[in-house]
């Protein structure tokens, strides 16, 4: 196998067409391994969605038998995706390894190895990315439940369970008027014995289910957020494919009808740009106005939480310079 | 048929290790509001707000044997900290 005239002759042509058929079978083999994963993980996937109401069901009020069972799944796709991994490094990098050292980089043959490494590892991460949207998808779809109900049982058996919360000296009732987070001292008014007050299970997780009920309801700035940026996005590809199909002459004169179609279509971008982040920050900004409606005694905690996290978003907000 | 079955027993084995599986450190409590109290080592009173720190306001046990002073939080009239 010379380096510089191979492929000329009648044995090089045959050696060519062993070496791709080689490659089609190898790639087939991909195909079909993949396939099969695609059927493991729809077996896996249904399974869960259709168990997990039942996991949920028996569960304590934790969810430490569900969490279990979601790390299995997330777990079992892991172990897909390894197994994907481990094929790509020892059945299909070992053969371009093996052939990219033998043929020169100008030749036909080097170019069809590296198509073919190439569409092998795009399919190995397309696979893997659409394994991941489809993990994240089942588990939003096991998990989603309307938490109005949920706050609302919960600052009940709280108000209920303080009523019977008396004096530890005296037994009086300590007339429990707030909705304590953690372990506090409170003074009996009658005793003035300092009672070291426990919230409960129940009044520790309040706080933390507040803000997934805010979240709820502040959701549709959410999913208008979401929207404006691809729009902006598609707009921005828009005008791309449009650029594209100028002539040098509309090109440089910055002129033409294709050329006011692109501007048309910058204005609705920028827009689109321009509302995106005013959407984040109502989105935001009505999250703890919902918790400071929620829990009030936390005002001055929910400013401090916004303001913190409005400082880090804002510091990866970026515009599209579109040099027009 | 038979492969079916084979599917389902991987899901339902994944489901009964997940509900029967025992947690590190035990089953989490799910505890009620309730009270306690730092009760004094000699009369078993509750500690009482003012004072209540160095001495039992009952019984006059010493628990600390030191003189408070007024500091950031805790002040020498009322030592409780809330």
């Amino acid at each position: 196998m010379g380096l510089f005239n191979w492929g000329q002759s009648q044995e090089d042509k045959q050696q060519l067409a062993t070496f791709k058929s080689e490659l089609d079978a190898l790639e087939n083999r991909l195909d079909t391994f993949l396939a099969k994963l695609d059927e493991r993980v729809d077996v896996l996937l249904s399974g869960f969605i259709e168990e997990a109401p039942s996991v949920m069901a028996e569960d304590d009020r934790f969810g430490q038998a569900y969490y279990r069972f979601s790390s299995a799944m997330n777990g079992q796709a892991g172990n897909m995706r390894e197994k994907l991994r481990e094929v790509l490094e020892k059945q299909i990098e070992p053969v371009y390894y093996r052939y990219s050292d033998t043929f020169s980089v100008e030749s036909e043959a080097y170019s069809i190895l590296r198509e073919w490494r190439h569409r092998c590892a795009r399919k190995a991460d397309e696979w893997e990315e659409q394994l991941r949207h489809r993990v994240d998808e089942a588990t939003e779809q096991v998990e989603r439940k309307d938490y109005e109900p949920v706050f609302e049982q919960m600052m009940n058996t709280y108000w209920q369970q303080c009523q019977s919360v008396n004096c530890r000296q005296c037994g009086a009732n300590l007339n429990i008027k707030q909705v304590y987070y953690y372990s506090a001292y409170v003074t009996c008014a009658y005793c003035q014995t300092q009672n070291i007050f426990e919230p409960g299970a129940m009044g520790r997780d309040i706080e933390h289910t507040a803000r997934k009920l805010a979240e709820q309801r502040s959701k549709h700035f959410m999913d208008a957020h979401l929207e404006r940026k691809n729009e902006e996005r598609s707009l921005y590809e828009q005008m791309h494919e449009l650029q594209l199909t100028l002539s040098t002459q509309e090109f440089m004169t910055k002129s033409g009808p294709v050329y006011e179609q692109i501007r048309l279509l910058e204005s609705k971008r920028i827009q689109a740009e321009n509302e995106a982040p005013e959407l984040l920050d109502k989105y935001y900004r009505n999250i703890f106005d919902e918790l400071t409606k929620l829990l009030p005694d936390l005002e001055e905690h929910h400013e401090k939480f916004f303001k913190s996290l409005q400082a880090n978003y804002q510091r990866y907000e970026s515009k599209r310079s579109t040099n027009l | 048929m038979q492969e079916e079955n084979k599917k389902l027993s991987f899901i339902e084995r994944m489901k009964q290790r997940a509900v029967s599986q025992q947690t590190y450190g035990g089953q989490a409590e799910n505890t009620e509001a309730n009270t306690g109290e730092a009760a004094c080592l000699n009369c078993g009173a509750g500690r009482a707000k003012q004072d209540g720190l160095t001495h039992c306001a009952y019984c006059g046990h010493a628990f600390i044997t030191t003189t408070l002073t007024d500091g950031s939080y805790i002040k020498k009239s009322d030592n409780s900290n809330s």
